[in-house]
Protein backbone atom coordinates (compact mmCIF):
# COMPACT_ATOMS: atom_id res chain seq x y z
CA UNK A 1 0.00 0.00 0.00
CA UNK A 2 1.70 2.99 -0.58
CA UNK A 3 1.33 6.49 1.44
CA UNK A 4 -0.90 7.82 -0.65
CA UNK A 5 -3.27 5.15 0.05
CA UNK A 6 -2.35 4.48 3.67
CA UNK A 7 -3.76 8.14 4.28
CA UNK A 8 -6.94 7.62 2.65
CA UNK A 9 -7.56 4.22 4.44
CA UNK A 10 -6.79 6.38 7.54
CA UNK A 11 -9.08 9.14 6.42
CA UNK A 12 -11.79 6.80 5.45
CA UNK A 13 -11.39 5.04 9.22
CA UNK A 14 -11.88 8.76 10.23
CA UNK A 15 -14.74 9.29 8.61
CA UNK A 16 -16.85 6.37 10.02
CA UNK A 17 -16.16 7.12 13.19
CA UNK A 18 -17.71 10.44 12.93
CA UNK A 19 -20.36 9.55 10.64
CA UNK A 20 -23.38 8.47 11.88
CA UNK A 21 -24.19 4.41 12.16
CA UNK A 22 -27.20 4.53 9.90
CA UNK A 23 -25.42 7.08 7.47
CA UNK A 24 -25.40 5.45 3.82
CA UNK A 25 -22.87 6.07 0.89
CA UNK A 26 -23.91 6.78 -2.59
CA UNK A 27 -22.89 3.60 -4.38
CA UNK A 28 -20.27 5.44 -6.61
CA UNK A 29 -18.87 6.81 -3.50
CA UNK A 30 -18.22 3.65 -1.89
CA UNK A 31 -16.79 1.23 -4.49
CA UNK A 32 -14.20 4.08 -4.98
CA UNK A 33 -13.31 4.31 -1.37
CA UNK A 34 -12.97 0.92 -1.21
CA UNK A 35 -10.79 0.27 -4.47
CA UNK A 36 -8.04 3.34 -2.76
CA UNK A 37 -7.85 1.42 0.26
CA UNK A 38 -7.42 -2.07 -1.75
CA UNK A 39 -7.88 -3.31 -5.03
CA UNK A 40 -10.85 -5.50 -5.10
CA UNK A 41 -11.64 -8.17 -7.94
CA UNK A 42 -14.67 -7.23 -9.18
CA UNK A 43 -17.65 -9.67 -7.98
CA UNK A 44 -21.37 -9.41 -8.99
CA UNK A 45 -21.81 -12.10 -6.58
CA UNK A 46 -20.67 -10.45 -3.30
CA UNK A 47 -24.77 -9.93 -2.11
CA UNK A 48 -25.32 -13.08 -2.82
CA UNK A 49 -22.81 -14.30 -1.21
CA UNK A 50 -23.10 -11.59 2.09
CA UNK A 51 -26.81 -13.38 2.14
CA UNK A 52 -26.09 -16.65 2.74
CA UNK A 53 -23.53 -16.39 6.11
CA UNK A 54 -25.15 -15.86 9.43
CA UNK A 55 -26.45 -12.43 10.43
CA UNK A 56 -23.21 -12.30 13.02
CA UNK A 57 -19.59 -11.85 12.00
CA UNK A 58 -18.18 -14.47 14.30
CA UNK A 59 -19.02 -18.10 14.83
CA UNK A 60 -17.23 -20.32 17.77
CA UNK A 61 -14.89 -22.13 16.21
CA UNK A 62 -12.88 -25.29 17.95
CA UNK A 63 -9.18 -24.22 16.90
CA UNK A 64 -7.47 -26.48 14.92
CA UNK A 65 -4.07 -27.76 16.56
CA UNK A 66 -2.24 -25.88 14.07
CA UNK A 67 -4.28 -22.37 15.74
CA UNK A 68 -1.60 -22.91 18.60
CA UNK A 69 0.35 -19.69 19.52
CA UNK A 70 3.82 -21.01 19.66
CA UNK A 71 6.15 -20.04 22.68
CA UNK A 72 9.10 -18.77 20.62
CA UNK A 73 12.10 -17.39 21.52
CA UNK A 74 13.16 -14.66 19.32
CA UNK A 75 15.84 -16.10 18.39
CA UNK A 76 13.63 -18.44 16.94
CA UNK A 77 11.39 -16.34 15.33
CA UNK A 78 14.27 -14.62 13.89
CA UNK A 79 15.65 -17.80 12.38
CA UNK A 80 12.09 -18.68 10.68
CA UNK A 81 12.00 -14.93 9.37
CA UNK A 82 15.37 -15.59 7.64
CA UNK A 83 14.09 -16.98 4.45
CA UNK A 84 10.65 -14.52 4.66
CA UNK A 85 11.86 -11.59 5.45
CA UNK A 86 15.19 -11.65 3.56
CA UNK A 87 13.91 -9.65 0.89
CA UNK A 88 13.01 -7.25 3.33
CA UNK A 89 16.11 -6.45 4.60
CA UNK A 90 17.66 -5.78 1.38
CA UNK A 91 18.67 -2.11 2.39
CA UNK A 92 21.08 -1.83 5.52
CA UNK A 93 18.91 0.58 7.99
CA UNK A 94 16.34 -1.88 7.78
CA UNK A 95 18.95 -4.44 8.67
CA UNK A 96 19.98 -2.82 11.22
CA UNK A 97 16.69 -2.58 12.89
CA UNK A 98 16.14 -6.48 11.99
CA UNK A 99 18.93 -7.05 14.26
CA UNK A 100 17.63 -4.52 16.90
CA UNK A 101 14.88 -6.86 17.24
CA UNK A 102 16.79 -9.72 19.06
CA UNK A 103 17.52 -7.15 21.45
CA UNK A 104 14.17 -6.01 22.42
CA UNK A 105 13.52 -8.75 25.27
CA UNK A 106 17.05 -7.36 26.83
CA UNK A 107 16.62 -3.78 26.65
CA UNK A 108 12.85 -2.74 25.35
CA UNK A 109 11.91 -0.98 22.46
CA UNK A 110 14.59 1.16 22.67
CA UNK A 111 17.63 3.18 21.34
CA UNK A 112 19.46 0.98 23.47
CA UNK A 113 18.47 -1.90 21.43
CA UNK A 114 19.74 -0.27 18.42
CA UNK A 115 22.45 0.82 19.22
CA UNK A 116 23.16 -2.74 20.53
CA UNK A 117 22.47 -3.85 17.02
CA UNK A 118 24.21 -1.49 15.14
CA UNK A 119 27.23 -2.77 17.73
CA UNK A 120 27.16 -6.26 16.63
CA UNK A 121 26.97 -5.51 12.83
CA UNK A 122 30.28 -3.63 13.54
CA UNK A 123 29.12 -0.12 13.15
CA UNK A 124 29.66 2.58 15.41
CA UNK A 125 26.74 3.55 17.70
CA UNK A 126 26.12 6.74 16.96
CA UNK A 127 24.66 5.36 13.56
CA UNK A 128 21.35 5.47 16.03
CA UNK A 129 20.80 8.92 14.46
CA UNK A 130 19.58 7.30 11.88
CA UNK A 131 16.30 6.36 13.75
CA UNK A 132 15.63 9.54 15.61
CA UNK A 133 12.42 8.34 17.03
CA UNK A 134 14.06 5.05 18.52
CA UNK A 135 11.90 2.76 20.28
CA UNK A 136 8.54 4.32 17.80
CA UNK A 137 10.60 3.77 14.75
CA UNK A 138 11.67 0.15 16.13
CA UNK A 139 8.16 -0.73 16.43
CA UNK A 140 7.56 0.78 13.42
CA UNK A 141 9.22 -1.87 11.14
CA UNK A 142 8.16 -4.60 13.76
CA UNK A 143 4.79 -3.85 12.36
CA UNK A 144 5.44 -3.22 9.04
CA UNK A 145 7.25 -6.82 9.04
CA UNK A 146 4.56 -8.59 10.35
CA UNK A 147 1.85 -7.34 8.01
CA UNK A 148 4.58 -8.43 5.25
CA UNK A 149 4.83 -11.96 6.78
CA UNK A 150 1.12 -12.56 7.46
CA UNK A 151 0.05 -14.12 3.76
CA UNK A 152 2.82 -15.56 3.54
CA UNK A 153 2.50 -17.33 7.12
CA UNK A 154 -1.04 -18.59 5.76
CA UNK A 155 -0.34 -19.17 2.96
CA UNK A 156 -1.63 -22.93 2.18
CA UNK A 157 -3.15 -23.14 5.72
CA UNK A 158 -6.56 -21.19 4.67
CA UNK A 159 -7.72 -24.08 2.37
CA UNK A 160 -11.01 -25.54 3.11
CA UNK A 161 -11.65 -23.31 5.75
CA UNK A 162 -14.87 -20.50 6.05
CA UNK A 163 -14.52 -17.12 6.31
CA UNK A 164 -15.11 -16.85 10.19
CA UNK A 165 -12.04 -19.72 10.59
CA UNK A 166 -9.90 -18.03 8.19
CA UNK A 167 -10.46 -14.81 10.33
CA UNK A 168 -9.52 -16.66 13.54
CA UNK A 169 -7.00 -18.28 12.27
CA UNK A 170 -5.20 -14.69 10.63
CA UNK A 171 -6.03 -13.19 14.13
CA UNK A 172 -4.22 -16.38 15.83
CA UNK A 173 -1.62 -16.17 13.54
CA UNK A 174 -0.95 -12.49 13.71
CA UNK A 175 -1.16 -12.18 17.43
CA UNK A 176 1.66 -15.34 17.48
CA UNK A 177 3.90 -13.07 15.93
CA UNK A 178 4.23 -10.78 19.36
CA UNK A 179 4.86 -13.89 21.47
CA UNK A 180 8.49 -13.80 20.95
CA UNK A 181 8.12 -9.94 22.44
CA UNK A 182 5.65 -10.37 24.74
CA UNK A 183 6.84 -9.50 27.86
CA UNK A 184 8.12 -6.34 26.07
CA UNK A 185 4.62 -5.56 24.32
CA UNK A 186 2.88 -3.47 27.15
CA UNK A 187 5.78 -1.22 26.77
CA UNK A 188 5.35 -1.29 23.19
CA UNK A 189 1.83 -0.40 23.55
CA UNK A 190 2.49 2.66 26.03
CA UNK A 191 5.03 3.88 22.94
CA UNK A 192 2.66 3.26 20.35
CA UNK A 193 0.04 5.48 22.40
CA UNK A 194 2.39 8.48 22.69
CA UNK A 195 0.37 11.54 21.11
CA UNK A 196 3.53 11.62 18.33
CA UNK A 197 2.54 8.09 17.53
CA UNK A 198 -1.01 7.00 17.11
CA UNK A 199 -1.20 7.92 13.68
CA UNK A 200 1.21 5.24 13.15
CA UNK A 201 -0.16 2.72 15.70
CA UNK A 202 -4.08 3.37 14.03
CA UNK A 203 -2.31 3.29 10.34
CA UNK A 204 -0.73 -0.20 11.75
CA UNK A 205 -4.11 -1.25 13.33
CA UNK A 206 -6.47 -0.37 10.10
CA UNK A 207 -4.00 -2.80 8.29
CA UNK A 208 -3.42 -5.54 10.35
CA UNK A 209 -7.28 -6.02 10.57
CA UNK A 210 -8.09 -4.67 6.37
CA UNK A 211 -5.09 -8.05 5.95
CA UNK A 212 -7.35 -10.23 7.50
CA UNK A 213 -10.36 -9.44 5.58
CA UNK A 214 -9.02 -9.56 2.31
CA UNK A 215 -7.15 -12.77 3.22
CA UNK A 216 -10.89 -14.34 4.29
CA UNK A 217 -11.70 -13.17 0.76
CA UNK A 218 -13.57 -10.05 1.76
CA UNK A 219 -15.39 -8.05 -0.73
CA UNK A 220 -18.03 -6.19 0.68
CA UNK A 221 -18.51 -2.85 -0.82
CA UNK A 222 -21.33 -1.11 1.93
CA UNK A 223 -21.16 0.19 5.21
CA UNK A 224 -20.47 -3.31 6.27
CA UNK A 225 -16.84 -3.19 4.76
CA UNK A 226 -16.06 -0.41 7.60
CA UNK A 227 -18.32 -2.29 10.73
CA UNK A 228 -16.00 -5.62 9.93
CA UNK A 229 -13.11 -4.03 10.52
CA UNK A 230 -13.80 -1.85 13.18
CA UNK A 231 -15.39 -4.67 14.41
CA UNK A 232 -12.37 -6.95 14.20
CA UNK A 233 -10.31 -4.18 15.62
CA UNK A 234 -12.06 -3.96 18.92
CA UNK A 235 -11.59 -7.99 19.21
CA UNK A 236 -7.75 -8.05 17.82
CA UNK A 237 -7.31 -4.79 20.46
CA UNK A 238 -8.35 -6.22 23.60
CA UNK A 239 -7.23 -9.89 23.00
CA UNK A 240 -3.66 -8.34 22.26
CA UNK A 241 -3.99 -6.55 25.72
CA UNK A 242 -5.03 -9.43 27.31
CA UNK A 243 -2.38 -11.48 25.90
CA UNK A 244 0.17 -9.27 27.55
CA UNK A 245 -1.12 -10.51 30.82
CA UNK A 246 -1.53 -14.08 29.91
CA UNK A 247 1.24 -16.81 31.52
CA UNK A 248 -0.68 -20.26 30.55
CA UNK A 249 1.27 -22.60 28.32
CA UNK A 250 0.78 -22.05 24.45
CA UNK A 251 -1.38 -18.73 25.27
CA UNK A 252 -4.31 -20.91 26.06
CA UNK A 253 -6.15 -18.10 28.34
CA UNK A 254 -5.78 -15.75 25.04
CA UNK A 255 -7.22 -18.25 22.90
CA UNK A 256 -10.14 -18.41 25.34
CA UNK A 257 -10.68 -15.30 25.56
CA UNK A 258 -10.48 -14.76 21.77
CA UNK A 259 -13.22 -16.77 21.37
CA UNK A 260 -15.36 -15.03 24.12
CA UNK A 261 -14.65 -12.14 21.82
CA UNK A 262 -15.83 -13.62 18.89
CA UNK A 263 -18.69 -15.09 20.32
CA UNK A 264 -19.57 -11.73 22.16
CA UNK A 265 -19.47 -10.25 18.41
CA UNK A 266 -21.78 -12.65 17.41
CA UNK A 267 -24.21 -12.66 20.10
CA UNK A 268 -24.63 -9.19 20.00
CA UNK A 269 -25.92 -9.03 16.56
CA UNK A 270 -26.27 -5.38 15.79
CA UNK A 271 -22.40 -5.12 14.95
CA UNK A 272 -22.63 -1.16 15.23
CA UNK A 273 -23.70 -1.40 18.80
CA UNK A 274 -20.96 -3.87 19.44
CA UNK A 275 -18.37 -1.90 17.96
CA UNK A 276 -18.87 1.26 20.18
CA UNK A 277 -18.57 -1.26 23.35
CA UNK A 278 -15.47 -3.24 21.95
CA UNK A 279 -13.81 0.59 20.52
CA UNK A 280 -14.88 1.88 24.21
CA UNK A 281 -13.94 -0.90 26.25
CA UNK A 282 -10.27 -0.56 24.25
CA UNK A 283 -9.74 2.61 24.53
CA UNK A 284 -10.23 2.16 28.17
CA UNK A 285 -8.05 -0.49 28.56
CA UNK A 286 -5.29 1.28 26.49
CA UNK A 287 -6.31 4.54 28.49
CA UNK A 288 -5.58 2.40 31.79
CA UNK A 289 -2.68 0.61 30.21
CA UNK A 290 -0.73 4.07 29.11
CA UNK A 291 -1.82 5.53 33.00
CA UNK A 292 -0.35 2.57 34.87
CA UNK A 293 2.71 3.15 32.80
CA UNK A 294 2.98 6.43 34.17
CA UNK A 295 1.83 8.54 31.20
CA UNK A 296 -0.17 11.50 32.19
CA UNK A 297 -3.31 11.87 29.83
CA UNK B 1 26.20 48.15 -2.54
CA UNK B 2 29.56 47.16 -0.77
CA UNK B 3 31.31 50.53 -0.07
CA UNK B 4 34.76 50.07 -0.04
CA UNK B 5 36.42 50.86 3.36
CA UNK B 6 38.90 48.72 3.72
CA UNK B 7 41.42 47.57 6.75
CA UNK B 8 44.73 47.46 6.26
CA UNK B 9 44.62 43.61 6.30
CA UNK B 10 42.10 43.26 3.79
CA UNK B 11 44.32 44.65 0.91
CA UNK B 12 45.57 41.14 -0.03
CA UNK B 13 42.07 40.14 -0.84
CA UNK B 14 41.10 43.19 -2.75
CA UNK B 15 44.50 43.23 -4.16
CA UNK B 16 43.95 39.57 -5.73
CA UNK B 17 40.29 40.60 -6.74
CA UNK B 18 41.74 43.86 -8.32
CA UNK B 19 44.27 41.76 -10.40
CA UNK B 20 41.40 39.58 -11.26
CA UNK B 21 39.24 42.05 -12.22
CA UNK B 22 41.85 43.95 -14.67
CA UNK B 23 42.61 40.85 -16.17
CA UNK B 24 39.02 40.01 -16.51
CA UNK B 25 38.10 43.20 -18.03
CA UNK B 26 41.60 43.26 -20.34
CA UNK B 27 40.33 39.73 -22.06
CA UNK B 28 36.51 40.77 -21.83
CA UNK B 29 36.22 40.68 -25.57
CA UNK B 30 37.35 36.96 -25.77
CA UNK B 31 35.68 35.74 -22.71
CA UNK B 32 36.82 32.06 -24.26
CA UNK B 33 40.41 33.32 -23.67
CA UNK B 34 40.76 32.02 -19.88
CA UNK B 35 41.23 28.74 -19.59
CA UNK B 36 40.67 28.05 -16.10
CA UNK B 37 37.03 27.01 -14.70
CA UNK B 38 35.65 29.66 -12.50
CA UNK B 39 33.80 29.59 -9.13
CA UNK B 40 31.77 31.53 -6.85
CA UNK B 41 33.22 34.52 -4.72
CA UNK B 42 30.32 35.61 -2.80
CA UNK B 43 28.68 37.36 -6.03
CA UNK B 44 31.56 37.17 -7.72
CA UNK B 45 33.38 35.24 -10.34
CA UNK B 46 36.80 34.45 -9.60
CA UNK B 47 38.89 31.56 -11.21
CA UNK B 48 38.85 28.19 -8.92
CA UNK B 49 42.90 28.11 -7.87
CA UNK B 50 41.86 31.92 -6.40
CA UNK B 51 38.86 31.40 -4.30
CA UNK B 52 40.76 29.29 -1.37
CA UNK B 53 43.00 32.37 -1.15
CA UNK B 54 39.93 34.60 -0.61
CA UNK B 55 38.60 32.58 1.69
CA UNK B 56 41.42 32.46 3.69
CA UNK B 57 41.95 36.05 3.71
CA UNK B 58 38.10 36.69 4.86
CA UNK B 59 38.59 34.17 8.03
CA UNK B 60 41.88 35.87 8.82
CA UNK B 61 40.39 38.86 9.17
CA UNK B 62 37.08 37.71 10.99
CA UNK B 63 38.74 35.22 13.30
CA UNK B 64 39.39 37.75 16.37
CA UNK B 65 35.75 38.54 16.02
CA UNK B 66 33.96 35.81 14.68
CA UNK B 67 31.90 34.68 17.66
CA UNK B 68 30.85 37.67 19.03
CA UNK B 69 30.22 38.90 15.21
CA UNK B 70 28.09 35.62 15.41
CA UNK B 71 26.11 36.75 18.51
CA UNK B 72 25.54 40.21 17.31
CA UNK B 73 24.04 39.23 13.57
CA UNK B 74 22.22 36.32 14.51
CA UNK B 75 20.55 37.83 17.86
CA UNK B 76 22.45 34.79 19.42
CA UNK B 77 20.29 32.13 17.56
CA UNK B 78 23.23 30.50 16.02
CA UNK B 79 24.01 29.46 19.59
CA UNK B 80 20.59 27.56 19.42
CA UNK B 81 21.30 25.99 16.27
CA UNK B 82 24.81 24.35 17.48
CA UNK B 83 23.28 23.06 20.40
CA UNK B 84 20.55 21.82 18.77
CA UNK B 85 23.00 20.37 16.28
CA UNK B 86 25.01 18.55 18.98
CA UNK B 87 21.80 16.98 20.78
CA UNK B 88 20.60 15.65 17.08
CA UNK B 89 24.07 13.97 16.55
CA UNK B 90 23.65 12.44 20.00
CA UNK B 91 26.94 11.68 20.58
CA UNK B 92 27.43 8.25 22.42
CA UNK B 93 30.64 7.89 24.43
CA UNK B 94 33.86 7.18 23.10
CA UNK B 95 33.11 8.60 19.96
CA UNK B 96 35.40 10.19 17.81
CA UNK B 97 34.90 13.43 15.80
CA UNK B 98 36.27 15.19 13.25
CA UNK B 99 35.08 18.66 12.95
CA UNK B 100 35.68 20.47 9.95
CA UNK B 101 35.95 24.10 9.80
CA UNK B 102 35.52 24.06 13.53
CA UNK B 103 38.66 26.82 13.65
CA UNK B 104 37.34 28.59 16.81
CA UNK B 105 36.05 25.05 18.38
CA UNK B 106 32.40 26.06 18.60
CA UNK B 107 31.36 22.58 17.63
CA UNK B 108 33.69 20.66 19.37
CA UNK B 109 33.29 22.62 23.20
CA UNK B 110 30.03 21.18 22.73
CA UNK B 111 30.76 17.71 21.17
CA UNK B 112 33.03 17.68 24.43
CA UNK B 113 30.35 19.24 27.07
CA UNK B 114 27.60 16.90 25.82
CA UNK B 115 29.67 13.53 26.13
CA UNK B 116 30.45 14.74 29.74
CA UNK B 117 27.12 15.88 30.76
CA UNK B 118 25.10 13.15 29.05
CA UNK B 119 27.41 9.89 29.57
CA UNK B 120 30.24 11.70 32.13
CA UNK B 121 32.45 10.39 28.94
CA UNK B 122 35.96 11.69 28.82
CA UNK B 123 36.62 9.10 26.20
CA UNK B 124 35.37 11.33 23.25
CA UNK B 125 37.99 12.85 20.87
CA UNK B 126 37.69 15.42 18.59
CA UNK B 127 39.78 17.12 15.84
CA UNK B 128 39.50 20.46 15.50
CA UNK B 129 40.49 20.99 11.50
CA UNK B 130 40.25 23.98 9.89
CA UNK B 131 42.19 25.65 7.06
CA UNK B 132 42.75 28.88 8.24
CA UNK B 133 45.63 29.22 11.55
CA UNK B 134 44.02 32.38 12.81
CA UNK B 135 40.92 30.82 13.43
CA UNK B 136 42.42 27.61 15.10
CA UNK B 137 44.37 29.74 17.05
CA UNK B 138 41.07 31.35 18.45
CA UNK B 139 39.75 27.97 19.12
CA UNK B 140 43.35 26.94 21.06
CA UNK B 141 42.77 30.22 22.87
CA UNK B 142 39.46 29.25 24.18
CA UNK B 143 40.54 25.50 25.19
CA UNK B 144 43.33 26.71 27.37
CA UNK B 145 40.66 27.66 29.37
CA UNK B 146 38.35 24.33 29.53
CA UNK B 147 40.11 20.89 31.37
CA UNK B 148 40.15 19.84 28.09
CA UNK B 149 43.51 21.56 27.70
CA UNK B 150 46.04 19.05 26.89
CA UNK B 151 44.51 16.06 27.09
CA UNK B 152 43.61 13.68 23.96
CA UNK B 153 39.86 14.41 24.03
CA UNK B 154 40.98 17.73 21.57
CA UNK B 155 43.80 18.15 18.99
CA UNK B 156 43.96 20.77 16.53
CA UNK B 157 45.02 20.36 12.81
CA UNK B 158 45.57 22.34 10.32
CA UNK B 159 44.64 21.17 6.24
CA UNK B 160 41.87 21.98 3.28
CA UNK B 161 38.81 19.98 4.22
CA UNK B 162 38.82 18.98 0.04
CA UNK B 163 41.92 16.72 0.95
CA UNK B 164 42.12 15.22 4.24
CA UNK B 165 45.47 13.00 3.40
CA UNK B 166 46.77 13.33 7.11
CA UNK B 167 43.34 11.39 8.24
CA UNK B 168 43.35 7.43 7.87
CA UNK B 169 40.62 5.88 5.70
CA UNK B 170 37.50 4.61 7.74
CA UNK B 171 38.72 6.59 11.51
CA UNK B 172 36.57 8.41 12.18
CA UNK B 173 32.72 7.85 14.09
CA UNK B 174 30.99 11.29 13.01
CA UNK B 175 32.34 14.24 10.73
CA UNK B 176 30.40 17.62 11.25
CA UNK B 177 31.12 20.91 9.90
CA UNK B 178 29.20 23.99 11.08
CA UNK B 179 28.81 27.06 8.10
CA UNK B 180 32.00 25.86 6.30
CA UNK B 181 31.25 24.12 3.62
CA UNK B 182 29.24 26.67 1.55
CA UNK B 183 33.26 28.09 1.56
CA UNK B 184 35.34 25.49 0.01
CA UNK B 185 35.65 25.54 -3.59
CA UNK B 186 34.78 21.75 -4.80
CA UNK B 187 32.01 20.98 -2.29
CA UNK B 188 31.69 17.56 -3.92
CA UNK B 189 35.40 16.95 -3.31
CA UNK B 190 34.48 18.01 0.84
CA UNK B 191 32.21 14.86 0.45
CA UNK B 192 33.73 12.41 -1.16
CA UNK B 193 36.71 13.02 1.83
CA UNK B 194 33.89 13.46 4.22
CA UNK B 195 32.87 9.77 3.16
CA UNK B 196 36.79 8.53 2.89
CA UNK B 197 37.21 9.30 6.47
CA UNK B 198 34.04 7.69 8.09
CA UNK B 199 33.88 4.29 9.67
CA UNK B 200 31.40 2.21 7.72
CA UNK B 201 27.93 3.43 9.97
CA UNK B 202 29.37 6.69 10.71
CA UNK B 203 27.50 10.06 10.15
CA UNK B 204 27.71 12.89 8.42
CA UNK B 205 26.26 16.22 9.88
CA UNK B 206 26.57 19.71 7.87
CA UNK B 207 25.11 22.89 9.69
CA UNK B 208 24.91 25.20 7.15
CA UNK B 209 23.07 28.58 6.05
CA UNK B 210 20.30 27.40 3.53
CA UNK B 211 17.28 29.12 1.51
CA UNK B 212 14.17 30.34 3.17
CA UNK B 213 11.12 29.35 1.24
CA UNK B 214 8.51 31.45 3.07
CA UNK B 215 8.38 34.77 0.47
CA UNK B 216 7.34 37.20 3.49
CA UNK B 217 10.49 35.94 5.81
CA UNK B 218 12.59 35.83 2.83
CA UNK B 219 12.11 39.36 1.62
CA UNK B 220 12.71 40.29 5.76
CA UNK B 221 15.90 38.10 5.83
CA UNK B 222 17.19 39.33 2.71
CA UNK B 223 17.23 43.09 3.53
CA UNK B 224 18.60 42.27 7.11
CA UNK B 225 21.11 40.38 5.05
CA UNK B 226 22.60 42.74 2.81
CA UNK B 227 21.64 46.42 4.16
CA UNK B 228 22.16 45.36 8.10
CA UNK B 229 24.78 42.95 8.73
CA UNK B 230 27.28 44.13 6.31
CA UNK B 231 26.88 47.47 8.24
CA UNK B 232 27.16 46.00 11.75
CA UNK B 233 30.59 44.29 10.35
CA UNK B 234 32.02 47.87 9.53
CA UNK B 235 30.73 49.31 13.12
CA UNK B 236 31.66 45.97 15.06
CA UNK B 237 34.71 44.38 13.42
CA UNK B 238 35.49 47.69 11.21
CA UNK B 239 35.54 45.23 8.12
CA UNK B 240 32.33 45.60 5.77
CA UNK B 241 33.90 43.44 2.93
CA UNK B 242 34.32 40.54 4.40
CA UNK B 243 30.58 40.38 5.83
CA UNK B 244 29.43 41.39 2.82
CA UNK B 245 31.05 38.41 0.80
CA UNK B 246 29.65 35.67 4.09
CA UNK B 247 26.04 37.47 3.27
CA UNK B 248 26.86 36.98 -0.61
CA UNK B 249 28.23 33.28 -0.02
CA UNK B 250 25.35 32.57 1.65
CA UNK B 251 22.87 32.75 -1.55
CA UNK B 252 25.00 30.84 -3.79
CA UNK B 253 24.82 28.07 -1.70
CA UNK B 254 22.66 25.35 -3.09
CA UNK B 255 19.15 25.30 -1.23
CA UNK B 256 18.23 22.06 0.80
CA UNK B 257 17.06 19.84 -1.51
CA UNK B 258 19.83 20.23 -4.18
CA UNK B 259 22.54 19.79 -1.37
CA UNK B 260 21.45 16.91 0.11
CA UNK B 261 20.85 15.20 -3.76
CA UNK B 262 25.02 16.10 -3.41
CA UNK B 263 25.31 14.00 -0.41
CA UNK B 264 23.60 11.02 -1.33
CA UNK B 265 25.60 11.21 -5.09
CA UNK B 266 28.79 11.38 -2.59
CA UNK B 267 27.25 8.05 -1.51
CA UNK B 268 25.53 8.43 1.90
CA UNK B 269 22.68 6.89 2.88
CA UNK B 270 20.19 9.86 3.74
CA UNK B 271 17.03 9.56 5.79
CA UNK B 272 13.69 10.59 4.71
CA UNK B 273 14.40 13.98 3.46
CA UNK B 274 18.04 13.94 4.93
CA UNK B 275 17.63 17.24 6.36
CA UNK B 276 16.31 19.24 8.91
CA UNK B 277 15.03 23.34 8.25
CA UNK B 278 16.22 25.85 11.40
CA UNK B 279 14.16 29.49 11.96
CA UNK B 280 12.02 28.69 8.69
CA UNK B 281 15.30 27.60 6.51
CA UNK B 282 17.63 30.76 7.64
CA UNK B 283 19.97 27.29 8.48
CA UNK B 284 19.38 23.77 7.67
CA UNK B 285 21.05 20.64 9.31
CA UNK B 286 22.35 17.97 6.17
CA UNK B 287 22.91 14.38 7.53
CA UNK B 288 23.78 11.40 5.79
CA UNK B 289 25.40 8.17 6.50
CA UNK B 290 28.10 5.55 5.57
CA UNK B 291 27.04 2.02 5.02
Amino acid sequence: MSAIQRTLFARQAFSLLSRPATARLAPATLTRAVTTARTFTASASWRSEDSTQPRYLFRRIDPPAQHNLPHQSPQDAQQQQQPISASHAKTTPEAILKKALTFVPEHGWTTVSIAKAAESMGYPTIIHGMFPKGGADLIDYFLQDCLERLPLELEGRMEGLGTQEIIKLGTLTRLGMIAPYVDRWQEALAIMGQPSNVTMSLNHLARIVDEIWHLAGDKSADMNWYTKRASLAGVYTTTELFMTTDKTPSYQATQKFLDRRFEDAATVGKATNEVLQIAEFGAKSVLGLITSKGFRM
Amino acid sequence: MASPSRTAGFSTMTKVLHQHNAANNSSSNNSTSTSQPETHFGFQNVPESMKEALVKQVFANVASKYDIMNDVMSGGVHRLWKDHFMRTLAPTPGTKLLDVAGGTGDIAMRFLDYCKETHGDSTAQVTVFDINPNMLEVGKERFTKTPYHNTSQVSFMEGNAENLEHIPDNSMDAYTIAFGIRNCTHVDRVLKEAYRVLKPGGRFMCLEFSKVENPVISKVYDVFSFDVIPTMGQIVANDRDSYQYLVESIRKFPPQKEFAKMIKDAGFTVMGQGYEDLTFGVAAIHSGFKL
